[in-house]
């Protein structure tokens, strides 16, 4: 019984227990923990180098937050223009070891200072992961701003805000430009304003650099300059400030914002084919009539001309021809127009507006799709056949359109009483139930007060009995539509296509209406509160 | 080991008539073979979207299962605020769940799969798949082991704990005696959504997926039961993600009954093969032990022969010797005499000598 | 060797028999209360959780421990190692008192036990594989019984009947093997039915082999171990053939398991390799699972080895109760801890003091047939009568 021996064995067995648990125990550190969701995550990751390491997921408001006295100069050099390039000190960038260096002695450097002045700072030298650290799942709710039409109306009116030369008399140039290749600067051009993402976008060209760089260096830097002349009422400086959703919602909306200046028409004749053989000088049959579009009004109707106009300010056809074009994406006109899935196209906007509460009510159970072919004419209806019907000038074409808007009915949708019977006591299927009774004349009257609120839901509805058919529907549009039991069977029985029977119709078209409208009373389980039950 | 011819055929004999006598029943041990499933099996969809919560289908089945009343009325939705499972006498449930701050409601219960894992589970067929559709349960036969609640992935077969004589399992019988007179289950009459439809399963696929295309913004794309595990005759379609409402997403289509083929297939294996594999252990081990008596009484023989050997050359040797010294002994003897000889001639002619001179 | 004629009860007033004894009684009244009362009464089983340590202890670590009975007959008489003659009878009897308490404790479990041989009788399931399971405990349980009886038969004097037995050994050995095979690897085969509520650590398509091979060395340990119990407490008991061939049945016994159980590391490796579970390892489950590989199967695997070379008896000894642990920790993960690993703690699953009395209930009912079965059969020392073996 050798002892020493079999003691030295288990010696160095615990050893090598002990070494591979110090490993593992190391592994399980590197398990995720996830934040609750911050806005001011910045993801710093260099390309062109051999480097492994994961990206850092650097806190912005945190540092700015912890370093609370000092201002953006900390981190952030002035270029020769006098304002802060929002690259981490340095105004351009170097190759990737200088840029790495840069980040490391300036990042770290600080960390250690801060650390020795006893000071809490974050990971110092050697904590490679503790800022690496892109795998540590952290959540961002970083959330993209909508800059729209009052927003955009609070700068153009702020005279804090001035204009970029005495020339002009508003103050559209002072982030509105173009660039000029030749003179490699950008430079002002009236009547050419447009969105930012028009030509800044994700990625940095040679001529264009991205949206995330341009768009802080000219908005921050313009917070941060009215900010030190004590200008009150001045923009965020911070991540969250713009970027939280919360945040977000309680930007201030400006109580009426003014159509905004930019020369554009009133009304636009949409007639792409016409238009093209009226260019080529040949004459052509209208294929479909043409849309008279009252874009004044939509103008108001849209958070931002961007909305409909995602790319450019131009109309629509250019990029989007009939036939398709790499220009758009080689999405044809048609569908540009009518895809519903889109909230850029003018029927997917609609149908976008039906998910109001006070549409949805009869549109969420319809079916998605543009399949009723009857509506067209609620869009296409200028009575031109041809291209010779059609004026070549621009300011006739407007004022065709005009005209033909003007025509529109929009009166409000309004039924006679004598035809909307006041109730309708429901009994065909009592049997634990008394009958229901049904206020139809008041539901009809509450949802055309919904559908009258705006031009939108008057003019959709116009051809007579349409609003029927949210309730009375796959039957022809009448004043006396067939009773639900017509189709909906009474007898319970098995399901042989989606059809209901007439239990399921009445309370699926009932309490899924009220459900999609936000009606509260009657709860959909409260069966006493339209039926009383029998005794 | 030695057997004679007829004791051997008779064993193999034996083996053969028992492996053809097991593989009469069913045997598709392999290959590409795919059960599709009874045409005419009936299904249930439940569309989660129009659930309302309002328990009647729960009331509904313990009516037409005559179970015993629960301690709250159905009516009574509060019942609604903690998360319940099917227990013994509650064949169904509805859960509430909340997601995105809105209400959606599921109701839970067997979802009388195409190939069941109670089923297949259980050890005395207890549990049979009706070609119309539900899985129906024999209680005269259960022996109350419990391992169809083990097996079955939606954990729904609940068990009558509390009797001590006659505890069955229990669980929802897709209201078989009704549907086989032409009725509706208890459940889907009386919904008044028709959250809940009867009918053929393909059918109701049919019906199912052409809700999710007529309404894309409404519904998740998926048929949950479609294939899950197999394949459910209950199919669900939701306006919420599955998991989000204690729907399990992770469950594979792999039936139940296919997770264990693969063991149950290596049983007749075993039988055929461990008696020729043991048996011809034993009979080298004997063997090696045969040779190594063998060899060690043949190593017991030379040796001992040459022992022998030795022991006869030394016994001649020895011989040899002996003889040599008797010779020399006798010699030495010879000697001896022939001087006592001498000398007792001399003697005597000394004496005779003296007696002249006188 | 001498046989007691008159037994005095006197000596049998120990501390140890009194706590025995008061664990039967215990359990003959919870065994009452399960019976007027149903398993709500005297478990904390639930429908979510329909298996308790029942079924994890009793069954899968007793079905499991009782596997020395085919692995010494098997080294004995298949193997041709005769110098393990001495160490068959006591595994035997070890076994067959294992699979009877494991089918007494079944019917304490099963809802209803006086339907236990439907399945086998009246209606099988063959789709099942706790059809496997029982169909093949019951045949090798009266195999076993088949196997003990020359025990008894000695005793009782009935030569012509043993010496009949005697000449099957090598058949009902082999069959004993056969049967071992399919229903050890058949109670791992009963969890491959359910990926989805056993941990990736523990599920496996290998499930099956994982049970038989770690039945294996189970078997082997406990033989050492219930050998090491008898030689204190029954070393009376014991002939000189008995007490010259312990030791090689220790050593002989630890080397094979040592062995064995390398390769059931290897398999679990492979298994985690095929299935790509590599990332579950750095969860606190994974930690659980590193726990009962390596510090109850790898390391006792070594230190047998160490003990099997520095020829250290004690060191195989309390070894062969390590490995023991490990078995009892591996089938609990597999049945209690591992299994319905997602559901929240709340649902989870803690046996009821009443389960775990019925347990200590069954082992001591194991522990007193033992000491009986001992005392007055030939099973530690040859019958005069006999011996010719």
């Amino acid at each position: 019984m050798n002892f020493k021996k079999i003691f030295q064995q288990l010696i160095w067995g615990f050893v090598f227990m002990l070494i591979v648990s110090v490993l593992y125990s190391g592994a399980l550190e590197t398990t995720g923990k996830s934040d609750n969701g911050r806005t001011d995550v910045i993801s710093i990751q260099m390309t062109g180098g051999k480097s492994q390491m994961p990206a850092v997921m650097f806190f912005h408001d945190l540092h700015t937050a912890s370093l609370e006295n000092q201002d953006c100069s900390t981190c952030h050099l002035k270029g020769d223009d006098k304002q802060y390039s929002f690259k981490f000190m340095r105004t351009v960038d170097f190759d990737y070891d200088v840029n790495m260096t840069v980040y490391h002695e300036n990042c770290i450097g600080c960390h250690n200072r801060m650390k020795s002045e006893g000071k809490f700072a974050g990971p110092d030298t050697g904590k490679c992961r503790g800022c690496h650290n892109q795998d540590a799942n952290v959540v961002t709710s970083w959330a993209n701003l909508d800059f729209d039409r009052s927003l955009h109306y609070r700068h153009e009116s702020a005279g804090a805000i001035k204009p970029v030369s005495e020339k002009h008399k508003n103050n559209c140039g002072a982030c509105h430009h173009e660039f000029d290749k030749k003179l490699r600067k950008t430079v002002y051009v009236p009547g050419k304003e447009g969105a930012c993402q028009y030509c800044h976008q994700d990625v940095n060209t040679k001529d264009v650099r991205d949206m995330q760089t341009v768009a802080h260096e000219s908005c921050v830097n313009c917070h941060l300059a009215l900010k030190s002349k004590r200008v009150i009422k001045t923009g965020p400086t911070e991540c969250k400030g713009c970027h939280d959703l919360e945040l977000q919602k309680e930007i201030k909306q400006a109580e009426s914002v003014p159509r905004m200046k930019r020369n554009q028409p009133d009304f636009v004749l949409m007639a792409a084919s016409l238009m093209k053989s009226m260019a080529s000088n040949t004459k052509s049959k209208a294929t479909i009539p043409p849309v008279a579009f009252n874009h004044k009004q939509h103008e108001t109707a849209s958070q931002s001309c961007q909305t409909c106009h995602h790319a450019s300010l131009e109309k629509c056809s250019s990029c989007h021809t009939i036939t398709g074009d790499k220009k758009g994406q080689f999405i044809p006109l048609e569908k540009a127009m009518h895809e519903t899935k889109s909230t850029q196209s003018c029927v997917g906007c609609h149908k976008d507006a039906q998910t109001k509460k006070d549409c949805a009510g009869c549109h969420a159970q319809m079916a998605m799709g543009n399949k009723r072919s009857n509506q067209c004419n609620r869009c296409h209806h200028m009575d031109i056949k041809d291209s010779e019907q059609l004026p070549s000038e621009t300011d006739a074409q407007v004022m065709m359109a005009k005209a033909s808007v003007d025509n529109r009915n929009t009166t409000p949708v309004i039924y006679d009483s004598k035809i909307v019977p006041e109730k309708v006591s429901i009994g065909v299927m009592a049997k634990e139930y008394q009958p229901a009774d049904f206020p139809h004349e008041k539901v009809v009257k509450s949802l055309l007060a919904r559908l009258n609120k705006n031009t939108m839901g008057t003019y959709f509805h116009q051809d007579k009995y349409v609003m029927c058919q949210g309730c009375h529907h796959n039957s022809p549009q009448s004043a006396t539509p067939p009773k639900c039991a017509s189709c909906h069977g009474v007898a319970p029985k098995m399901a042989t296509d989606g059809r209901p029977g007439l239990k399921g119709a009445y309370h699926g078209q009932c309490i899924g209406c009220h459900e999609e409208m936000g009606i509260e009373k009657p709860a959909a389980t409260a069966c006493i509160e339209c039926h009383k039950k029998k005794q | 080991m030695a057997i004679s011819r007829r004791k051997f055929l008779g064993w193999f004999g034996g083996g053969l008539s028992a492996t053809a006598v097991s593989a009469a029943g069913t045997a598709m041990a392999g290959g590409n073979h795919h059960f599709k499933g009874h045409p005419d099996t009936m299904g249930v969809l439940h569309d989660i979207s129009r659930c309302i919560g309002c328990r009647k289908c729960e009331e509904a089945c313990n009516r037409v299962n005559e179970l015993p009343k629960p301690e709250k009325p159905f009516d009574d939705l509060s019942v609604l605020d903690k998360k319940r499972r099917t227990h013994a006498s509650l064949y169904t449930v509805v859960n509430r769940f909340e997601v995105d701050s809105k209400p959606v409601f599921v109701k839970k219960q067997c979802n009388h799969c195409m190939e069941p894992a109670c089923a297949s589970a259980c050890f005395v067929r207890a549990f049979q798949k009706t070609p119309n559709g539900p899985v129906v349960y024999d209680e005269s036969v259960c022996v109350g082991c419990r391992y169809c609640m083990i097996a079955c992935p939606f954990n729904i077969p609940a068990y009558e704990y509390d009797d001590a004589l006659s505890p069955a399992v229990t669980k929802c019988t897709l209201c078989a005696p009704r549907i086989q007179k032409g009725q509706l289950p208890g459940c889907v009459e009386s919904c008044p959504k028709e959250a809940l439809i009867f009918g053929n399963r393909k059918q109701l696929i049919k019906i199912a997926r052409e809700r999710i295309n007529t309404h894309p913004d409404r519904y998740i794309d998926h048929i949950y039961g479609e294939h899950e595990m197999g394949g459910t005759s209950w199919l669900y379609i939701s306006d919420v993600a599955f998991s989000k409402i204690d729907m399990r997403e992770d469950l594979g289509t792999t039936s139940a009954p296919q997770l264990t083929s693969g063991p149950l297939a290596a049983v007749p294996i075993v039988v055929g093969l461990w008696p020729v594999l043991l048996t011809g252990i034993y009979a080298i081990s004997q063997r090696k032990d045969k040779v190594a008596a063998e060899e060690q009484a043949e190593a017991v023989a030379s040796a001992k022969a040459a022992a022998d050997e030795e022991m006869k050359k030394q016994i001649a040797g020895v011989k040899k010797l002996a003889a040599k010294e008797k010779e020399a002994a006798i010699k030495k003897e010879v000697k001896k005499a022939l001087e006592a000889v001498a000398k007792e001639a001399e003697e005597k002619n000394a004496e005779a000598s003296e007696k002249k001179e006188e | 060797m001498e046989q007691t004629s008159r037994i005095s009860l006197r000596p049998l007033i120990t501390p140890f028999n009194m706590i025995l004894g008061a664990i039967i009684a215990l359990g003959c009244i919870i065994t009452i209360l399960r019976f007027t009362g149903g398993l709500a009464a005297v478990t904390h089983l639930d429908d979510n959780n329909p298996w308790g340590i029942w079924i994890g202890f009793d069954l899968l670590c007793g079905v499991a421990l009782a596997a020395g009975g085919y692995t010494t007959s098997a080294a004995c008489y298949v193997f041709g190692l005769k110098r393990f003659h001495s160490a068959v009878r006591p595994a035997i009897l070890t076994a067959f008192l294992g699979y009877a308490l494991v089918v007494l404790a079944l019917h304490y479990d099963v809802g209803r036990p006086w339907r236990l041989p439907f399945p086998i009788f009246w209606q099988q399931g063959t789709t099942s594989l706790l059809f496997e399971v029982g169909l093949c405990v019951f045949l090798y349980l009266s195999v076993l019984f088949i196997e003990f009886t020359p025990a008894a038969f000695e005793w009782l004097g009935f030569s012509k009947i043993r010496a009949f037995i005697v000449k099957l050994t090598l058949v009902l050995t082999i069959l004993g093997v056969i049967l071992s095979t399919l229903h050890q690897s058949s109670l791992g085969a009963l969890y491959t039915i359910v990926p989805s509520k056993l941990h990736p650590l523990w599920y496996s398509a290998y499930l099956p082999v994982y049970f038989f091979v770690s039945s294996i060395f189970a078997g082997l340990s406990m033989v050492i171990f219930e050998g090491s119990l008898a030689h204190k407490y029954l070393h009376h008991k014991m002939d000189d053939t008995h007490l010259k061939e312990t030791h090689g049945v220790v050593l002989g016994f630890g080397k094979s398991a040592s062995f064995i159980m390398v390769g059931y590391v290897a398999i679990k490796i492979i298994g985690l390799s095929v299935d790509n579970n590599w990332h579950y390892l750095f969860t606190d489950y994974g930690a659980w699972f590193l726990i009962e590989l390596i510090g109850f199967v790898a390391l006792p695997s070594f230190v047998y080895a160490i003990g099997v070379r520095e020829k250290n008896i004690r060191l195989i000894q309390w070894t062969s109760i390590w490995t023991v642990l490990g078995i009892v920790l591996n089938r609990f993960n597999v049945s209690l801890i591992a299994f319905n690993w997602q559901l929240s703690s709340a649902e989870r699953y803690f046996p009821g003091w009443m389960e775990i009395a019925i347990s200590l209930f069954i082992v001591a009912i194991g522990i007193v047939a033992y000491r009986l079965a001992t005392n007055f059969l030939p099973i530690l020392h040859e019958h005069p009568d006999y011996q010719a073996h």
